[in-house]
C-alpha cells in the first residue's frame, strides 16, 4: 500500500511538470488551432539560460524571474518575427515553421551550451518530509506549488483581465474581434508569450529531476502532448488536469508493467495521442467545434 | 511535352552515372535515390493529401531495421527482406493513418512526431533483435553472375529503377480521379465528404501508401549503407526529410530528388566546415534556417522556383500551374 | 449639420469582378441613414468598405480623419462601430463578457463611465439584463442582434454600421428592434448607417435614405421623398426582372 502511495505521489509531483508544458501548449492552440512542437525547446532554452545565469553567481530568486521573463520575451519575438509570415496561409505552413524552430533550436542549444548533461541542485534544497511512509522530496513540493501557483494564476488570467477576455474573444471568432478594435496578430504574440513563460517554469522545475541536457523537454513534450490531447487542446483546464494524469499513469506503468521500465514509459503517451485521436479528438474536455481548417 | 523529355534525360543520365562515377561516388548517388524515396512519400502525404508527418525517418527506419533482420537473422534473400519492409511499412502506415484527419491534418503530425521520437528508445530496448545501440550488419549484395557490373553499381542501379518505378507510380496515381479526390481532400476536407469521397479511407490508403514508400528506401538504404544504428533514425532525421521535402518542392517529385541531394550532401559539407564534433546541430540550425526561408520565400519550394522561370520565359504553362 | 462620415469614390471588388462602382454619400451628426436595395446590391460591401474589412479604393473620412491605409482594428478604434450580418457574438462567452468586450473597446474619454453605460444598455434592453450569465450562443436570434448592437454601442463609436438586422427574426422581434434604434442616437449620441432589405421597415426609422443598386447609387432623399418615389421600387423591381431573366 505504501509503496502504490509512494509512486503516486511521485507520479502526481511528475505529472505537474508535464502540465505546465501542456498548459503552455493548450494555450498556444487555443488561440490559433496551432500545435507549437517547438514549446519543449522554448523550455529547454530557459532552462539553460537560468544555468548560465546561476554559473554567474545569481540566486534563484533573482534568476527565475528574470529567465521567466525572457522566455515570455522569447515566445513573443518568436511569433512576431518567425511564425507570423506564415499565419493565415495555411496548417501545415505553421506546423513545418514549429518543426523548423524545433530542429534550429534544439541545434543552437546545442551548439551554444554543448552536449554534455549537467545536474543542477533543487532550488528547493535536498531535503525531504515524510508522512507517514511516504517520502515527499523538496524538490517535488516546491516544484507542485510553482506549478500550482502558475496554473491559478492563468486562470485568474483568462478570467478576470481585459486581455484574457480580449485573448479568447480572438480564438473564439477573430472577425467580430476586429470590429471591437482588438488585433489579433497582437494577441497571438501574447499567447505565445504567455505560453513561453508557462512553459519555461515547466522547464525550470524539470531540470533538477532529469538534468540538462538539448534533449531534456523531449519526454516532457511528448507527455504534453499527450496531456493535451486527453483534456482537449482547446481547453487549458482539461491539458493540466491531463498532465497530472498522464504523470501517474506513466509513473504506474513504468513500475507496476514490467515491459514499460525505464525510457520506455514514452509507450504511454503515444498510446493515448492515439487512442484519444482515434476515439474523441476533441479531448476528455473539449468541444468537438474547436477544430479550424 | 518538354516535361516528358526532361524526365527521360534524367533516366538516361541516372542510368549512365555509374559507368562515369568510381565506385564511393557510386555509392554516393544511392544514398541520394534511396533518401529520396521517404521524402517523396512526404511529397505525397504533405503535398497531395493535405497531412504533414513529423515522423516519416521512423518509417525509413523501420524498413531500414525490417531489412537488415530479415536477412541476418532470417536468412532471407535481400529482394524478398526488400518487400517485406515494404510490407511492415504499409502496415504501419495503415495503423498510423487510423486516426488522421482529425485537427484539420495536424493529428497525423503529432503521431508521427510521437513516433520519431520514440522509435530509438524502442530500438535500444529490444536489443536481442536490434543489436541495441552497435545495430546490425548487412553483407553487401552482390551482383548477380552474368551480370559486368561491380556491386555498388549494380544496387545503385536497383535504387534508381526502384525510384524511377516509384515515382512513375505515384505521379499516375495523382493523376485523374485519385488526383482530384486527394485535392479535395487537401483543401476543402469538409466538402469532400459530402461530395462523395471516402476521406477516411483515402487518406488511410495515402498514409499507408506513403510508409511503404518510406520503408523500401530505408530498406534499400540499408543495404546500401551495409548497416543499420539506431542513432540514423534519431527524431531529427524526420524532421530533416521534411525539410528536404520542403525545399525541394511539397508538391514535385523532382523536388524529392533535390531534397534528397540536399539531405545527403549538406551534413557532410558542414561537418567539413565546423569540424565533426557539432556538425549535426549547426546542420540542424542550418535546416531549420533554410526551411524557414523556404516557406517565407518560395513556398513550392526549389522545384516550384524553377518551374516559374521556366514559366516567366514560356508563359504557356502558367494557366496549368494553376488550374484545379 | 456635420459630416460625420464621408465616402467619396467607393469602389470595391471581390477576385475580378468590380461589385461597387464609385460611390459617394455622407452621414451626418445624430442622423438615422437607410442603405436599402435589393440583394446583391453592394449594401453589406459599402459597410464592410467602410470599416475596412474589405479593401476598398476611394476615400472614407470619419470626423475629418481618412481611413486610407488603417487596418480594421484602427478603424473601430476611431469611432466605428459595425454589427455584422450574422451577428457575430462571441458564442462561447457569456452575454456579460460579450458587452465587457464592447466595454474594453471605447476610447479613454468614456472610460469612467463603463457601469453607468452598462445599467443603461440592460434598461434598453432588459432580455440581456436576465441572461448575463448565459453563453452567448445560446441566445435567440432576436436576442443575439440585441447582443450584438448592445456590444457595439458600448464600445461608444461615433457611427454604427448595422447590417441586415432583421435577418432571419420574426416580424414582432423586428418591429420591437427598430423602435429602440430609433431611440440610439438621442440616447447614445450616435448616427446610424443601416444597410437592410426591408426597405418600408428601415425607411420609417431613418432621416434620410441611400437607394443602391447594382453597385450603385441609383437615389438619395429624405426616407419619406425616397418611400414615394419610383426609384427605389424600379430598383427592387429591376433586380426582380434581371433574375427572372437569368433564371
Amino acid at each position: 500500500m505504501t509503496e502504490i502511495l509512494q509512486q503516486l505521489v511521485n507520479g502526481l509531483a511528475g505529472g505537474c511538470v508535464y502540465a505546465g508544458l501542456a498548459l503552455a501548449v493548450s494555450v498556444v492552440f487555443q488561440g490559433t488551432g496551432l500545435l507549437n512542437f517547438a514549446q519543449g525547446e522554448m523550455a529547454v532554452v530557459a532552462a539553460y539560460a537560468a544555468w548560465s545565469l546561476a554559473a554567474a553567481g545569481w540566486p534563484p530568486v533573482a534568476a527565475i524571474p528574470v529567465v521567466v521573463a525572457g522566455s515570455a520575451a522569447l515566445g513573443a519575438v518568436l511569433e512576431r518575427v518567425l511564425v507570423r509570415p506564415v499565419e493565415g496561409t495555411s496548417p501545415l505552413a505553421l506546423i513545418t515553421v514549429t518543426a523548423a524552430l524545433l530542429l534550429g533550436l534544439n541545434g543552437l542549444v546545442a551548439v551554444i551550451w554543448g552536449t554534455d548533461p549537467h545536474s543542477w541542485d533543487s532550488p528547493f534544497g535536498a531535503s525531504a518530509v515524510r508522512l507517514g511512509d511516504v517520502v515527499l522530496t523538496a524538490q517535488q513540493i516546491g516544484s507542485v506549488a510553482v506549478v500550482a501557483v502558475v496554473m491559478v494564476a492563468v486562470g485568474c488570467f483568462f478570467r478576470f483581465t481585459g486581455l484574457g477576455l480580449r485573448m479568447k474573444a480572438v480564438a473564439i471568432n477573430p472577425g467580430s474581434a476586429v470590429l471591437l478594435g482588438i488585433r489579433p496578430g497582437r494577441m497571438l504574440a501574447v499567447g505565445w508569450a504567455l505560453a513561453g513563460a508557462v512553459g519555461g517554469v515547466a522547464g525550470l522545475m524539470t531540470a533538477p529531476t532529469v538534468g540538462l541536457s538539448p534533449e531534456m523537454m523531449q519526454g516532457p513534450l511528448l507527455m504534453a502532448f499527450a496531456a493535451a490531447a486527453l483534456g482537449g487542446f482547446a481547453s487549458p483546464f482539461g491539458s493540466a488536469l491531463g498532465g497530472v494524469v498522464l504523470g501517474v499513469l506513466t509513473t504506474m506503468a513504468a513500475r507496476y508493467v514490467p515491459a514499460l521500465g525505464g525510457d520506455l514509459a514514452l509507450v504511454v503517451p503515444f498510446g493515448v495521442i492515439f487512442l484519444v485521436l482515434l476515439v474523441k479528438p476533441s479531448g476528455l474536455f473539449g468541444r468537438a467545434a474547436v477544430v479550424r481548417s | 511535352m518538354r516535361k516528358w523529355l526532361l524526365w527521360g534525360v534524367v533516366a538516361v543520365a541516372g542510368i549512365a552515372l555509374p559507368y562515369i562515377l568510381d565506385d564511393y561516388q557510386t555509392f554516393q548517388i544511392a544514398r541520394v535515390t534511396t533518401t529520396a524515396l521517404p521524402i517523396a512519400s512526404l511529397v505525397l502525404l504533405t503535398g497531395w493529401s493535405g497531412q504533414v508527418s513529423a515522423g516519416q525517418g521512423a518509417l525509413f527506419g523501420l524498413g531500414a531495421y525490417t531489412c537488415a533482420i530479415a536477412i541476418v537473422s532470417g536468412g532471407l534473400p535481400w529482394p524478398v527482406a526488400v518487400l517485406l519492409a515494404m510490407v511492415v511499412g504499409l502496415a504501419a502506415g495503415l495503423l498510423l493513418g487510423l486516426p488522421a484527419l482529425r485537427l484539420s491534418g495536424m493529428s497525423l503530425g503529432l503521431i508521427t512526431l510521437s513516433l520519431a521520437v520514440l522509435f530509438p528508445l524502442l530500438l535500444s530496448r529490444f536489443k536481442d533483435l536490434t543489436g541495441g545501440p552497435f545495430g546490425i550488419q548487412t553483407p553487401p549484395v552482390r551482383t548477380p553472375a552474368g551480370i559486368q557490373l561491380s556491386s555498388a553499381q549494380f544496387l545503385y542501379l536497383v535504387t534508381f529503377v526502384a525510384l524511377a518505378a516509384v515515382f512513375a507510380l505515384l505521379a499516375l496515381l495523382c493523376r485523374g480521379r485519385t488526383g482530384r479526390a486527394l485535392d479535395a481532400l487537401r483543401l476543402q476536407p469538409a466538402m469532400a465528404r459530402t461530395t462523395g469521397v471516402d476521406t477516411r479511407r483515402l487518406s488511410v490508403l495515402v498514409v499507408g501508401m506513403s510508409g511503404a514508400v518510406a520503408a523500401l528506401g530505408g530498406a534499400l538504404n540499408a543495404l546500401v549503407l551495409q548497416s543499420v544504428v539506431p542513432d540514423a533514425y534519431a527524431f531529427t532525421f524526420s524532421l530533416a526529410l521534411l525539410t528536404g521535402a520542403v525545399i525541394g518542392g511539397i508538391r514535385s517529385w523532382a523536388g524529392a530528388l533535390v531534397g534528397a541531394v540536399f539531405v545527403v550532401y549538406v551534413p557532410q559539407l558542414v561537418s567539413d566546415t565546423v569540424g565533426d564534433t557539432l556538425a549535426g546541430h549547426w546542420t540542424q540550425v542550418g535546416y531549420a534556417l533554410v526551411l524557414l526561408l523556404t516557406l517565407y520565400f518560395a513556398p513550392q519550394g526549389l522545384a516550384g522556383l524553377g518551374s516559374r522561370i521556366t514559366t516567366k520565359i514560356g508563359e504557356r504553362r502558367a494557366h496549368q500551374n494553376f488550374a484545379p | 449639420m456635420s459630416g460625420v462620415l464621408s465616402v467619396t469614390g467607393l469602389r470595391a471588388r471581390y477576385g475580378g469582378v468590380e461589385v461597387v462602382h464609385g460611390i459617394d454619400f455622407d452621414v451626418h451628426e445624430g442622423e438615422i441613414v437607410a442603405l436599402v436595395g435589393p440583394n446583391g446590391a453592394g449594401k453589406t460591401t459599402v459597410l464592410r468598405g467602410i470599416s475596412r474589412t474589405v479593401r476598398t479604393q476611394g476615400t472614407v473620412t470619419l470626423l475629418g480623419v481618412g481611413t486610407h491605409g488603417k487596418d480594421a482594428a484602427s478603424v473601430a478604434r476611431l469611432g466605428v462601430g459595425h454589427v455584422p450580418q450574422g451577428r457575430g457574438t462571441f458564442a462561447d462567452l457569456t452575454v456579460l463578457q460579450n458587452l465587457r468586450l464592447g466595454l474594453l473597446a471605447r476610447g479613454r474619454a468614456h472610460r469612467r463611465h463603463g457601469d453607468a453605460d452598462l445599467t443603461r444598455m440592460i434598461d434598453m434592453f432588459p432580455v440581456l439584463g436576465e441572461f448575463l450569465s448565459r453563453p452567448a450562443g445560446a441566445l435567440s436570434g432576436g436576442q443575439q442582434q440585441m447582443l450584438a448592437i448592445a456590444r457595439a454601442l458600448l464600445a461608444r463609436p461615433r457611427v454604427l454600421l448595422i447590417d441586415e438586422p432583421s435577418l432571419g427574426l420574426a416580424p414582432v422581434t423586428t418591429s420591437m428592434l427598430f423602435r429602440t434604434l430609433r431611440e440610439l442616437r438621442s440616447d447614445w449620441g450616435v448616427s446610424v448607417l443601416l444597410a437592410e432589405q426591408n426597405a418600408r421597415l428601415s425607411l420609417s426609422i431613418a432621416d434620410r435614405a441611400v437607394v443602391l443598386a447594382g453597385g450603385l447609387i441609383v437615389h438619395t432623399g429624405p426616407s419619406a421623398e425616397v418611400a414615394e418615389s419610383g426609384e427605389l421600387r424600379r430598383a427592387y423591381l429591376g433586380s426582380a426582372a434581371e433574375q427572372a431573366v437569368t433564371r
